[in-house]
């Protein structure tokens, strides 16, 4: 009689693999994808895939910054405050799928949003990155001109990249009525003035996911044939929903449409993989060890065994760990969390 | 991952500090009194610190200033005794309350009220910015001819 477990790797199986080892001793979570320490690696996505950036960086790769800080700050952490350095261009926080497709296509000329810069208190902000601008601008001309630097250098990130680490954090959002441009943030929260009128709330399907992904997918291809895309799903709950129920259920069904969605793509496409940082955090092996007390935000314990699942097997050799006296990694940027900061 | 209900019922040599909010009900009412009660008929019972207090929240949550004292005062003191332990956690905690008070948190965040070095840094790239427009047309201008 043939059984067709027959034979598998210890870590098909639960108990081999998960039940009789310590969490720290889990193994084999992954396959890595290959990475030399040429390839041009790019970032986007929600907070936590700051994390792997700085991972990268820290570790000697060549992360990729298509728009570096302009010489006028203090210091570099006062430009990660303008969104410098946060990521591999200045976008701040690029939580759905959505808002991923439509900054390429805005990017390669594809498209024009129609309600750019939002006003607050007599300073004007980018609507599709409010929060790079903490103190926004003084007119609205200037936001449009550092609009236009910013889409060259995202053009620029898209052609040249060699591999996109892109976390995939969340399926609500709020549109507009007119174009159908989605928001980093809802309007009036850190900028902009919610209107009924205007703005809608959606919840993004996991088809409908998984049709935005598809189409950056193809336009990414289109630019750059050789570009490779590892995708992870934030672990990080949703600060609040806006779907009119419990944010726990919303947080979930969220979630498990992202993981969804990057397990398909990863299925569906050799030069797409995916990275299991969302289980090592959220599974029920780590018991919520990983969480800081407010369940939500990862502490630095759960983000040091992700980055060492990361560097598991032969990326290890590529990448040697940082030294004891490497700077500290700087804290994740998250704007989400601010969106109860007007309630 | 251990039941330590169990396992220091069972007997210890190692010394605990338990710290634990009193806004947490349920770990206090499900956690902490079932721990005592395991601890509070062996001879190292003394060993067991249990540090409660209240930090204005009612939920599981304790603030990090909470336990990062304890953390420092394991780090610091003399030996692993209560006594010593209960000396080098009063010493920091004593320094700290002598300290100037934080600032309060920012919670609107009105321009005009924006930290003076913000502002500045916001000026400095408006200026970058502004050059830049000023720059961009000869760029264009080059990569044409």
């Amino acid at each position: 009689m043939h059984n067709p477990y027959r034979g598998r790797e210890p870590r098909a199986f639960w108990n081999s693999a998960v039940a009789e080892r310590h969490l720290a001793d889990m193994a084999d979570l992954w396959d890595p994808i290959a990475l030399h320490p040429d390839d041009r690696i790019a970032t986007a996505g929600s907070c936590f895939a700051q994390h792997i950036g700085n991972a990268l960086a820290a570790r000697g790769a060549h992360f990729l910054d298509c728009e570096p800080p302009p010489p006028v700050f203090a210091d570099a952490a006062e430009a990660r405050r303008f969104g410098y350095g946060v990521f591999s261009c200045r976008y701040g926080n690029v939580y759905t799928a959505r808002q991923m497709l439509q900054l390429a296509q805005e990017a390669l000329g594809l498209r024009r949003p129609a309600d750019v810069v939002w006003e607050r208190e007599g300073r004007f902000y980018d609507a599709l990155r409010p929060a790079v601008d903490p103190a926004g601008h003084a007119n609205a001309d200037t936001v449009l001109l550092a609009r236009r630097l910013h889409l060259g250098a995202v053009r620029t990130m898209l052609e040249t990249m060699d591999v996109m680490v892109f976390t995939l954090g969340l399926t609500e959002c709020w549109e507009s009525q007119v174009d159908g441009t989605v928001y980093p943030t809802a309007p009036g929260t850190l900028a902009g003035s919610f209107d009924p009128a205007a703005h809608a709330f959606r919840n993004l399907r996991h088809g409908e996911v998984l049709a935005d992904m598809a189409a950056f997918w193809a336009l990414l291809k289109e630019v750059n044939p050789d570009a490779r895309l590892l995708l992870t799903v934030s672990p990080v709950p949703l600060m609040a929903t806006a779907g009119g129920g419990h944010v726990l259920p919303a947080t979930v069904y969220s979630k498990s449409v992202l993981r969804a969605v990057a397990g398909d793509l990863a299925a569906d496409h050799s030069d797409i993989a995916y990275f299991p940082s969302y289980e090592i955090i959220t599974g029920h092996p780590s018991r919520g060890m990983f969480f800081n007390p407010d369940l939500r935000t990862v502490n630095a314990m759960g983000v040091d065994l992700v980055m060492r699942q990361f560097f598991a097997g032969p990326l290890a050799s590529v990448f040697a760990p940082p030294g004891r006296l490497a700077k500290p990694e700087p804290e994740a940027i998250c704007e989400e969390g601010r969106i109860t900061e007007t309630l | 991952m251990a039941d330590c209900t169990a396992l220091y019922a069972a007997g210890f040599r190692s010394t605990v500090i338990y710290a634990q909010s009193m806004g947490d009900r349920h770990h206090w009412r499900a956690h902490m009194l079932p721990f005592a009660a395991a601890v509070s008929g062996h001879a190292n019972a003394d060993r067991a610190l249990f540090h409660t207090d209240f930090h204005g929240v009612h939920g599981h949550s304790l603030p990090r200033e909470a336990y990062a004292d304890w953390l420092r005062a394991a780090v610091i003191s003399a030996s692993a005794s209560p006594a010593d332990l209960l000396d080098a956690w009063h010493s920091l905690r004593h320094r700290r309350d002598a300290a100037p008070a934080p600032e309060p948190r920012q919670e609107r965040r009105d321009p005009a009220a924006m930290p003076a070095d913000l502002m500045a840094a916001s000026s400095r790239l408006e200026a970058w910015l502004a050059r830049q427009q000023i720059a961009t047309p000869v760029a264009q201008a080059k990569e044409a001819a």
